[in-house]
C-alpha cells in the first residue's frame, strides 16, 4: 500500500516537474535564441538564424554602433530617472492616501487605478496629446521630458500598490512612540516609518524598473527630438540590414548579469540560512 | 539615509557621463528619412566635414512622416517624404525653399537641369502648385526613383511567364497559375489598393466606379477592392522582410518597388550566392515614384540643411548613394557615371578575386531599369490622392481584410 | 498619521492633469476635423462617429477580445498550475530562486523576444507550418510574453493563504481534489481575477505582437489606432481610443465586480 502510495506520489512530481518544465522553457526559447543570436556572426542574414559562425563582434557593436548605443543610454537614463523619481513620488503618495479618510480614500484608490487599466496605446497617446498642449511653453519638451513623464506616470500606481499594503500593516504605535521620544512628526516619519517600509519600497523600484526599461508603446508615441528607447530601436529596424546584432548582445549580457545576480544572491542567502541553521 | 545618498551620487554620475556620452557637437541635423535608405559612410562623412551630428529617425510612410514633420516632436532639418507628400507639405506651407541661388552649392544651385529626362518630365507633369498651377522645384531635390514592381521567384518557372503576362493581375487572380504559389502584399492600405486598381489595368488614383478620382473612393468600388484583396488570399502581409523571403525561396511573389529588388540582390551577392533565384518587373501600367529632400519649416539650422542637400546631390556622393542603397538614380549624372565605370570595367559586387562577382556591365545589360524604371511601362501613373479621408478609408479598407 | 493627509495632493493633481486633461482633449476631437493637434482650419463634425459604422472597426474590436480571451485562458491553464506547484511543492527548497527565473525572461527585451520568435517561426524546419501570420502564432505568443503576469498573483495569493484549513480538510478525510475545488480554488480566485485583468489588458490593446507575428493578416484595435494617428487623424483616432477605453474599463469593471460578490458572499458565509 505504502509503495504504491509512494510510486503514484513519484509519478505525480515527476508530471509536475515536466509541466514546470514545459512551461519554463516556452519563455526560456526567445532568451535562448537571443544569446544564440549574440555570439552569431550571421545573426542578420536572409535566411532566418542560420549559424554564420562564432563571433564576439556583436558584442563590440554594442559599444560602436551610435544608434545602438544610443538606444541603450536613452533607456537607462529615462528608466532610472523614472524608477527614482517615481519610488519617491508613490513612497510620499501612498503616505498622503494612507492618511485620508474613508471616502476620499476610496476615490484616490479608483483614481490611482486608472493609469494601470488604461491601455497602453491610450496612455501613450493621452501624454503626447498633453505635451503637444504644453508644446508651446516647453518647445523642446518632446524626447526625454516627455518620455520620462509619461514613464513616472504609469510607474507610481505599482510603487503604490506595492507600498501601501505594507502601510497599513505598520504598527501606528511606533510613529506616537517616536514622538513621545521628542522626535518632530517629520522626523518620526522618516526615521520610523519609512526605513520599516524598506522592502516594499525596493520591490516598488524594482517593479518599476521592470517595466520601464521593457516599455514600447508609450514611449514610441513620446519619443521625439532624437531621444527614443532600446523597444523603440528594435521595432524600428529589426527587418532592416543594417539592424545591429549588439542588441541581441546587449540582451544576452544583461541575462547573464542578471542571471548571476540572482545565483549569487541565492546561493547567499542560503548559504547564511544553513549558518543560521548551525547556530 | 547613506545608501539613499549613495544610489542619488550614482544616478547623477550615470546621468553626467550618459550625457556626456550622448551629447552632440553644437549643430545637430535632424533627418527623416525612410529605414535603409541612405549610406551611413556618406552621413559620417558629411558630420566629419561639417563638424555636426546627423541624428536620424526612420519611419515606413510618407504618411508617418507628414506626421511627424507637422506634430513637431522633432525640429526635422531635412526629412526625405515621397512625391505627393511633398506637394502636400508644399500647400500647406510646411516647407521652406531651396537655398538656389547660393551659388556656393555647386549642386544645388544648378536644381533645374540636373534631373534625368523621364524624371523632369514626371515633375513638370504632376508637382504643380495647387493655387498657381505653376512649378515649385526649388522647394524639393529629388532622391530616388523607381516604380511599382513585382519580385518573384524563378524557382518555379512558371511563375515568370505569368508576371510577365499579366503584370500586377499575377497577385489577384490564382487561376493563372497550375501549381500553388505563395504570394505577399506590401502592408502599405494605399499600395494595395494601388496594386488592385493597376492589376484592372486602371487608374492607381481611382475613387469613383466612373474613372474619376475627386475625393473619398465610393462605397460600391470600395466592396469591389475588398473582395479581389480577400480573393486574392495573400500568404503574408509585410514591408522590408517581403524581398527578403522571395529571395530565401519563402514566397514566390510580392508587391514591392523597384528598389527593394537591388537591395535583396545586393544582399544575396554579398551572402556569397552565385545562382540569383529571383527577379524583378515592372508591369507595363505601374505607377511612378521618387523621393525628394525637402527642408520643413521646423528646420533649426536653415545652412547646414541645404549643406546637407548639395551634398547629397554632388555627383561623387549621389553615385556612392545610389550603390549602396539600390533604388533608382534622380540624377543624370549619376546615371552617366553608371556608364562610364561600366565601361571601365568595374564591378556591381565584389571584384575580379571574388568567386560570384558581377560585373557592372553585365548588370546594368540584365537588370536595364535599374537606370530606367519607367522604360518599359506604357501607361504611367503617378499616386496623389484628392483627400485626407482617402487614406483613412484605404486603412479601414485593409483593416477588413483581417 | 492623519497628518499626512496634504501629501496626497501633489498626486491627486497629477492625475487629473495626466487623466483628465487628454481625455477631454481626445473628446473634443472626435467632435472635430482638425490636422492632428493643428487646429487651423479645423471644424465641428460627426465624420468620425460615422466611421464607427465601418464594419471592419467592431471586427478589430471583436478579434482583440477573441485573441485576448484565448491568451488569458491559456495563461490560466499553464500559470495556475505553475504557481500552485511552486507554492505547494515540498520538494523545491528555494522559492525565490525559481520565481526570479521566472522574472528573468522579463529582463530580455520583449520587444527582442518578439522578433526572436518571429525568427524562429520563419527557420527552414518551421517555416514550412505556415505559423506567421495566425492567430495561433500571435496567441502564442502572447502568452509566452505575459504568463508571468498571471502566474505572481496567483503565486502570492496561495502563498499567503491558510494553510490550515487545507490541513483541516484533509485531516477530515476529504479527498485532495475536493480540498483543491472547496477551499484552495476559491480562495485563490482574488490572485486569478488580477491575473486575468493583467494579462488581458496588454493582450487586447497591443499592437507589436499583432503587428510583427500577425503580418497585417492579423489587425487589432491596437493596430488600428495606431495606423489612424500615423495619418494623422487625430479625430477618429481619438474617438477609437475612447472606445477602446470604455470597452477595457467595462470588461475590467465587470471582473472586478464578480470579485467583489464573491468577497461579500465569503463573508457572508463566515457571519453566518
Amino acid at each position: 500500500m505504502l509503495t504504491r502510495n509512494h510510486v503514484k506520489e513519484g509519478i505525480l512530481t515527476t508530471l509536475r516537474f515536466l509541466f514546470g518544465a514545459i512551461v519554463f522553457s516556452l519563455m526560456y526559447v526567445p532568451v535562448v535564441i537571443i544569446i544564440y543570436q549574440s555570439f552569431n556572426a550571421g545573426a542578420n542574414s536572409i535566411s532566418p538564424l542560420s549559424w554564420g559562425g562564432f563571433t564576439w563582434e556583436n558584442y563590440a557593436a554594442m559599444f560602436t554602433n551610435r544608434q545602438l548605443y544610443t538606444s541603450i543610454l536613452d533607456s537607462l537614463l529615462v528608466s532610472l530617472w523614472a524608477t527614482a523619481i517615481s519610488t519617491v513620488f508613490g513612497l510620499f503618495a501612498s503616505i498622503g492616501i494612507h492618511a485620508l479618510n474613508k471616502k476620499a480614500r476610496k476615490a484616490m484608490d479608483f483614481l490611482n487605478e486608472i493609469p494601470m487599466l488604461n491601455s497602453e496605446i491610450v496612455t501613450g497617446i493621452s501624454i503626447m496629446l498633453v505635451c503637444s498642449l504644453l508644446k508651446p511653453l516647453f518647445p523642446n519638451i518632446f524626447g526625454f521630458w516627455s518620455m520620462l513623464l509619461a514613464h513616472i506616470f504609469f510607474c507610481v500606481p505599482y510603487v503604490i500598490l506595492m507600498v501601501l499594503p505594507k502601510l497599513e500593516q505598520t504598527d501606528e504605535s511606533l510613529f506616537e512612540a517616536a514622538q513621545d521620544l521628542g522626535c518632530s512628526p517629520w522626523k518620526s516619519l522618516m526615521k520610523v516609518i519609512i526605513p520599516s517600509l524598506t522592502t516594499a519600497i525596493l520591490t516598488g523600484a524594482l517593479v518599476a524598473f521592470t517595466l520601464s526599461i521593457d516599455d514600447f508603446v508609450i514611449s514610441f508615441y513620446t519619443q521625439g527630438n532624437g531621444f527614443s528607447n532600446f523597444s523603440n530601436y528594435v521595432y524600428s529596424s529589426y527587418t532592416k540590414k543594417n539592424f545591429s546584432a549588439g542588441a541581441y548582445a546587449f540582451n544576452a549580457l544583461l541575462t547573464f548579469v542578471t542571471l548571476g545576480l540572482v545565483l549569487t544572491i541565492s546561493l547567499m542567502s542560503s548559504h547564511k540560512k544553513t549558518k543560521k541553521a548551525k547556530v | 539615509m547613506k545608501k539613499v545618498i549613495i544610489s542619488a551620487a550614482l544616478l547623477i554620475a550615470f546621468t553626467i557621463f550618459a550625457t556626456i556620452t550622448l551629447s552632440t557637437p553644437n549643430t545637430v541635423l535632424y533627418l527623416l528619412n525612410w529605414g535603409e535608405y541612405i549610406d551611413d559612410s556618406l552621413v559620417q562623412q558629411f558630420e566629419e566635414e561639417k563638424h555636426c551630428q546627423v541624428v536620424l529617425e526612420t519611419v515606413t510612410s510618407s504618411e508617418a512622416m507628414y506626421q511627424k514633420i507637422i506634430s513637431g516632436t522633432t525640429p526635422y532639418d531635412v526629412a526625405i517624404p515621397g512625391d505627393y507628400m511633398v506637394r502636400k507639405l508644399y500647400a500647406e506651407g510646411y516647407l521652406r525653399e531651396l537655398d538656389v541661388k547660393n551659388t556656393n552649392y555647386t549642386a544645388l544651385s544648378q536644381y533645374d537641369n540636373i534631373y534625368t529626362d523621364s524624371l523632369t518630365k514626371l515633375m513638370q507633369e504632376y508637382l504643380l502648385d495647387p493655387v498657381t498651377g505653376k512649378e515649385f522645384n526649388a522647394y524639393f531635390a529629388p532622391y530616388f526613383c523607381g516604380a511599382y514592381s513585382l519580385i518573384y521567384s524563378t524557382q518555379n518557372s512558371e511563375v515568370d511567364s505569368v508576371v510577365k503576362e499579366n503584370g500586377f493581375r499575377a497577385l489577384f487572380d490564382r487561376s493563372l497559375y497550375a501549381s500553388p504559389i505563395k504570394i505577399g502584399m506590401y502592408d502599405t492600405a494605399r499600395w494595395m489598393v494601388a496594386a488592385y486598381l493597376m492589376s484592372q489595368g486602371k487608374n492607381p488614383n481611382m475613387t469613383h466606379l466612373d474613372g474619376s478620382t475627386d475625393g473619398d473612393i465610393e462605397p460600391a468600388l470600395q466592396d469591389e477592392i475588398i473582395k479581389a484583396l480577400k480573393d486574392a488570399h495573400f500568404d503574408e502581409f509585410g514591408n522590408d522582410a517581403l524581398k527578403r523571403n522571395v529571395a530565401s525561396g519563402s514566397l514566390d511573389l510580392c508587391f514591392t518597388q523597384l528598389g527593394d529588388f537591388f537591395d535583396a540582390l545586393y544582399l544575396a551577392y554579398s551572402e556569397g550566392q552565385s545562382n540569383i533565384a529571383f527577379n524583378v518587373s515592372i508591369p507595363s501600367v505601374s505607377s511612378a515614384f521618387f523621393d525628394a529632400m525637402v527642408v520643413p519649416t521646423t528646420c533649426q539650422n536653415y545652412e547646414l540643411a541645404n549643406a546637407f542637400v548639395d551634398f547629397m546631390l554632388q555627383e561623387d556622393h549621389a553615385f556612392q548613394n545610389a550603390q549602396a542603397i539600390g533604388y533608382s538614380p534622380c540624377l543624370k549624372s549619376v546615371c552617366d557615371r553608371y556608364h562610364q565605370e561600366a565601361e571601365a570595367g568595374a564591378y556591381y559586387y565584389g571584384d575580379e578575386n571574388t568567386v560570384n562577382a558581377l560585373s557592372l556591365k553585365d548588370f546594368l545589360t540584365r537588370y536595364p531599369m535599374y537606370l530606367d524604371p519607367f522604360g518599359s511601362v506604357s501607361e504611367l501613373y503617378m499616386f496623389e490622392p484628392k483627400s485626407n479621408d482617402y487614406l483613412t478609408t484605404c486603412e479601414a479598407i485593409f483593416n477588413s481584410l483581417a | 498619521m492623519k497628518r499626512f493627509k496634504g501629501l496626497a495632493v501633489p498626486y491627486f493633481v497629477w492625475l487629473i492633469l495626466l487623466v483628465v486633461v487628454p481625455t477631454i482633449t481626445m473628446i473634443v476631437l472626435t467632435f472635430l476635423q482638425s490636422n492632428g493637434t493643428n487646429l487651423d482650419g479645423a471644424y465641428w463634425s460627426l465624420d468620425s462617429y460615422r466611421r464607427l459604422a465601418d464594419p471592419s472597426i467592431l471586427k478589430a474590436l471583436w478579434n482583440s477580445l477573441v485573441i485576448a480571451f484565448w491568451t488569458v485562458l491559456f495563461c490560466f491553464l499553464l500559470g495556475y498550475p505553475v504557481a500552485y506547484f511552486l507554492s505547494f511543492s515540498t520538494h523545491i527548497k528555494n522559492k525565490q530562486l525559481f520565481l526570479l527565473l521566472l522574472i528573468l525572461p522579463m529582463w530580455c527585451n520583449s520587444m527582442l523576444r518578439i522578433v526572436s520568435w518571429l525568427r524562429f517561426f520563419s527557420t527552414d524546419w518551421l517555416s514550412p507550418l505556415n505559423l506567421v501570420g495566425t492567430n495561433g502564432a500571435v496567441i502564442f505568443v502572447t502568452v509566452t510574453t505575459y504568463l508571468p503576469f498571471m502566474v505572481f498573483p496567483i503565486f502570492t495569493v496561495l502563498e499567503k493563504m491558510d494553510r490550515s484549513l487545507i490541513e483541516a480538510s484533509s485531516d477530515l478525510g476529504v479527498p485532495a481534489w475536493k480540498t483543491f475545488l472547496k477551499i484552495t480554488f476559491p480562495l485563490s480566485l482574488e490572485g486569478v481575477s488580477s491575473g486575468v485583468i493583467m494579462v488581458f489588458l496588454p493582450a487586447a490593446t497591443g499592437f507589436a505582437i499583432s503587428e510583427t507575428i500577425g503580418q497585417g493578416k492579423v489587425r487589432l484595435m491596437g493596430n488600428l489606432i495606431q495606423a489612424v494617428f500615423e495619418k494623422n487623424n487625430y479625430n477618429f483616432g481619438s474617438l477609437l481610443s475612447l472606445l477602446t477605453s470604455i470597452v477595457i474599463l467595462l470588461l475590467v469593471g465587470a471582473v472586478a465586480g464578480i470579485r467583489e460578490m464573491h468577497k461579500r458572499r465569503k463573508v457572508h458565509h463566515v457571519n453566518a
